[in-house]
C-alpha cells in the first residue's frame, strides 16, 4: 500500500469524526502552542539578558585593587599606582594585542543636586578620561559624555552622571548643576550629560526571569550609579582613592590573552589585584541564568505529557468504537501492520494539524505577555518546527498504544460487534 | 465421532480448472472456542472441499458453525486442529500478515450487514482491498466492479445514501475487484426484502455463471436451492451433503 493511499484512507477516517477529530487537534495546538510560547518568552529573556551583559563590555579587562569596590576582593596589600598603568601599558604593547588602556580613580564623595531640600548623596567619584566611555557601552540619555577637552587646565568643571544618580539628585537633563563635597573641600559642577544604565533589565521590577541571577550578580560588581570627572592631578589633602586600570581588546577573544598581560604586569597573585575579565563574568553569568531555563523546559514537558494522555485516552476511547471498522479492513486485506500505521498516521497527521494551528496562537500567546514583562520575546521560526515536531511525536506516542490495540482485535469478533 | 466429509461436488459452472480442481480443502478442522471454564466446539472435525467454479450452499441452525466454517474459509479465523489448504497451500504455514495478504487478494466476502466504511464512498470501499495489495489501476478496475454490478451511476455515494440492496452490490463489486479465488456470502439476503434479495441473487448467479467459486452460508432455503451443492453443518459437523452428485460420507 502506497503511503499517499494509506494516508487518504487516515484523512477520510478523520474527517468522519469531525468533533473529536477538531478536540484531538486543539489539545495539541494547546501544548504545541504552550511549547512555543515558553520557549519563546525565555529565549526572548535570555537573548535580551545576554545583550544587556554584553553591553557591560565583554571586551574589557580590569585590574582592581579592591578598595571596598568588589565585594570578596579584601583590598589589595600593595594598592595599584601609576607605576602599575604604565607597566600595564608596556605589557600591552609587547603582546600586540593592540588593546586601550585606561585608567580610573575611584573615591567616595557625596553629591547634591538642584533638587530642594533634597538629601545629600554618597557617590563613587569616577575620575578618568573619555576613553573610559569604551570600557562598556554606554549610552547617552542626555547630553555628552567627557571630552579631552574637559580635562585641559582652566577648563569648566562638569561631570557625567549615571541615569540612576541623576534621578536621585533630580537632574532631569545636562546643564544643571551639582555639588560635590569630599576631603578636599566642595566643588559645584555642571551636569554634561547623563548615562543610561546599560543593563536596563536591573530596572524591571516585574521579573520573575533568569536575569534576577544576573540582577544580583550585577548589581554587586557593577554599580551604575557614579559620578564622572575628568581626571586631573590629585588636589592637596585629597584621598588618593583606588586607581582601576582597564584594558579594552579589538576583539572580544583576545580578552583571555589581555587577563594574563594584566595580571602579569601589575604581578595579581604576589599583590593580591584583582584581575578580571568582563566577558568571563558575563559567561557565567549567562550560563547560571540560564539553568533556570529548565524550569521552563520542565513546565513544558508536563504540559506535552498532559496532552499525551488527553489525547491517547481520546484516542484509545475513539479505537475502541472501531472494532468493525478495523474488522472490515482486516477482512478486506489489511495487515496489522497497516491498520497500526494508519492509526499512528491519524495520530500524527491531527497533532501536526493542531501544532500548525497552536504556531500561531503561541505567538499571540508570548506576545501577550510580554507586555507584561521587560523584554520581546525570541520566536524562532525553528524553535516552532521543532515544537509542531514534538507535537507530531506526542500525537503518534498517544495513538501508539490503541494503534497496538486495535490491531490485535481478533477480525471475527470485530465483524461481530459491527453486526 | 467419525468425521465427516462433504465430497467433491461437480455443480460447477466453469469446471475443474487446473490441478485437482480444488479451491479449498479443509481436513479434520476442528475450531474450539474457550468460555470461562467451559469450551465450546464450533467446528468438531470438518473436512470439505470446494471445487473450482461451483456454487456451495452451507445451510445449518443458528450456533451450528456454519459462520465459523467461512470464516475459516475465508482466514479470518484459524483452525484448533486440521488443516485447511488454500489452493493446496497449506494455510497454516502463513503468519497473521502473510494470511492478511493472501485474504486480501483471493478471497471476496459479502456479509449480511454490507460492512461498508460508512466515511467512504462506494468507489472507495470498492478500491479498499486493492490499495492494501498495492494494485495498480485501482480506481479503473474499482469502477469496472461497480459496472459490472449495474451502479456506475452510484459511485461517489457513500453507504449511507444507497438503499440496502446497492450497499450489497457495493460489497458484492468489492468482492469482485480483486478476481478473487473464492467468494464467501454470509446471509448475503439476510437484510434485504425479498425483492432486492432475488436480485442480488441473480446477480450472484450472474458471477457464478462467469466462473467465480461461491459459498453461501443462508437460512434460507430458497437461497440454498440456487446453490449447485448443499451441506449442512449440525454442531460444528457437516451433517449432509446434498446435490452436484456430492453426498456426505461417513
Amino acid at each position: 500500500m502506497t503511503a499517499g493511499a494509506l494516508a487518504g484512507l487516515a484523512l477520510r477516517s478523520l474527517r468522519r469524526r469531525a468533533l473529536r477529530s477538531a478536540l484531538t487537534a486543539l489539545t495539541a495546538a494547546v501544548a504545541v502552542a504552550t511549547v512555543f510560547a515558553t520557549r519563546g518568552l525565555l529565549r526572548g529573556s535570555e537573548v535580551a539578558l545576554e545583550r544587556d551583559l554584553h553591553r557591560l563590555g565583554t571586551r574589557t579587562v580590569q585590574a582592581v585593587d579592591g578598595a571596598g569596590f568588589v565585594p570578596g576582593s579584601g583590598g589589595a596589600r600593595d594598592p595599584l599606582g601609576p607605576a602599575d598603568a604604565a607597566a600595564v601599558r608596556e605589557g600591552v604593547r609587547a603582546s600586540g594585542l593592540g588593546a586601550e588602556v585606561v585608567e580610573a580613580r575611584v573615591r567616595l564623595g557625596v553629591a547634591s543636586g538642584p533638587r530642594p531640600g533634597g538629601r545629600p548623596l554618597p557617590v563613587p567619584l569616577v575620575e578618568t578620561v573619555p576613553a573610559y566611555g569604551r570600557t562598556f557601552d554606554a549610552e547617552v540619555l542626555s547630553g555628552r559624555f567627557l571630552e579631552e577637552g574637559d580635562l585641559a587646565p582652566g577648563a569648566e568643571p562638569v561631570c557625567v552622571l549615571d541615569a540612576e544618580t541623576a534621578r536621585e539628585l533630580g537632574v532631569a537633563a545636562a546643564g544643571a548643576e551639582v555639588a560635590v563635597r569630599e576631603a578636599g573641600g566642595e566643588r559645584r559642577l555642571r551636569v554634561a550629560g547623563i548615562l543610561a544604565d546599560p543593563f536596563s533589565l536591573r530596572v524591571s521590577t516585574f521579573a520573575p526571569d533568569l536575569s534576577a541571577a544576573a540582577r544580583r550578580s550585577v548589581h554587586q560588581l557593577l554599580v551604575f550609579r557614579n559620578l564622572y570627572l575628568p581626571r586631573r592631578p590629585a588636589a592637596e589633602g585629597e584621598p588618593p582613592g583606588s586607581l582601576m586600570i582597564f584594558a579594552v581588546a579589538r576583539e572580544r577573544g583576545d580578552a583571555e590573552a589581555l587577563h594574563g598581560v594584566l595580571a602579569g604586569a601589575v604581578r595579581a597573585k604576589e599583590r593580591g589585584v584583582l584581575v578580571w575579565s568582563r566577558g568571563t563574568w558575563v559567561r557565567n553569568i549567562v550560563e547560571t541564568a540560564g539553568e533556570q531555563v529548565q524550569i521552563a523546559n520542565i513546565i513544558w514537558a508536563i504540559v506535552l505529557l498532559v496532552a499525551l494522555v488527553m489525547i491517547a485516552t481520546v484516542t484509545l476511547v475513539g479505537v475502541r468504537e472501531r472494532t468493525a471498522e478495523v474488522a472490515v479492513r482486516r477482512s478486506e486485506g489489511a495487515t496489522r501492520r497497516q491498520v497500526t500505521l494508519q492509526l499512528l498516521l491519524e495520530g500524527g497527521m491531527l497533532a501536526g494539524a493542531g501544532g500548525l494551528l497552536g504556531l500561531p496562537l503561541g505567538w499571540a500567546a508570548a506576545d501577550r505577555l510580554s507586555t507584561l514583562l521587560t523584554w520581546a520575546p525570541f520566536l524562532d521560526l525553528r524553535e516552532g518546527v521543532a515544537a509542531v515536531g514534538l507535537g507530531v511525536a506526542v500525537g503518534i506516542l498517544a495513538a501508539a498504544l490503541p494503534a497496538r490495540r486495535a490491531a490485535g482485535w481478533e477480525v471475527v469478533e470485530g465483524l461481530r460487534r459491527g453486526a | 465421532m467419525a468425521r465427516e466429509e462433504a465430497g467433491v461436488g461437480d455443480g460447477s459452472a466453469a469446471g475443474a480448472g487446473g490441478g485437482d480442481g480444488v479451491v479449498a480443502r479443509l481436513e479434520g478442522v476442528r475450531r474450539l472456542h474457550r468460555r470461562g471454564a467451559s469450551e465450546v466446539r464450533a467446528l468438531d472435525g470438518v473436512d470439505l472441499e470446494v471445487r473450482r467454479g461451483e456454487w456451495l450452499a452451507v445451510t445449518g441452525p443458528s450456533g451450528s458453525g456454519k459462520s465459523t466454517l467461512l470464516h475459516v474459509l475465508g482466514l479470518l479465523d484459524r483452525p484448533t486442529e486440521g488443516r485447511y489448504l488454500l489452493e493446496g497451500r497449506d494455510t497454516a504455514a502463513l503468519d497473521d500478515a502473510a494470511a492478511s495478504r493472501l485474504r486480501g487478494r483471493s478471497i471476496g466476502f459479502v456479509f449480511q450487514d454490507f460492512h461498508l466504511l460508512p466515511e467512504e464512498t462506494a468507489l472507495r470501499n470498492v478500491m479498499l482491498p486493492l490499495l492494501y495489495a498495492g494494485a495498480r489501476g485501482a480506481r479503473e478496475r474499482a469502477m469496472e466492479a461497480l459496472r459490472s454490478v449495474g451502479l456506475e451511476g452510484r459511485v461517489e455515494h457513500r453507504p449511507g445514501e444507497l438503499s440496502g440492496g446497492e450497499q450489497q452490490r457495493v460489497a458484492i463489486a468489492r468482492a469482485l475487484v480483486k478476481e478473487p479465488v473464492l467468494v464467501l456470502a454470509d446471509e448475503p439476503t439476510g437484510n434485504l426484502d425479498s425483492a432486492t434479495g432475488a436480485r442480488v441473487l441473480d446477480l450472484l448467479a450472474a458471477l457464478h455463471a462467469r466462473g467465480i467459486t461461491l459459498v453461501v452460508v443462508t437460512h434460507e432455503p430458497e437461497v440454498a436451492a440456487r446453490a449447485g451443492r448443499r451441506v449442512e453443518v449440525r454442531d460444528g459437523r457437516i451433517a449432509a451433503a446434498t446435490g452436484g452428485g456430492g453426498a456426505a460420507r461417513r
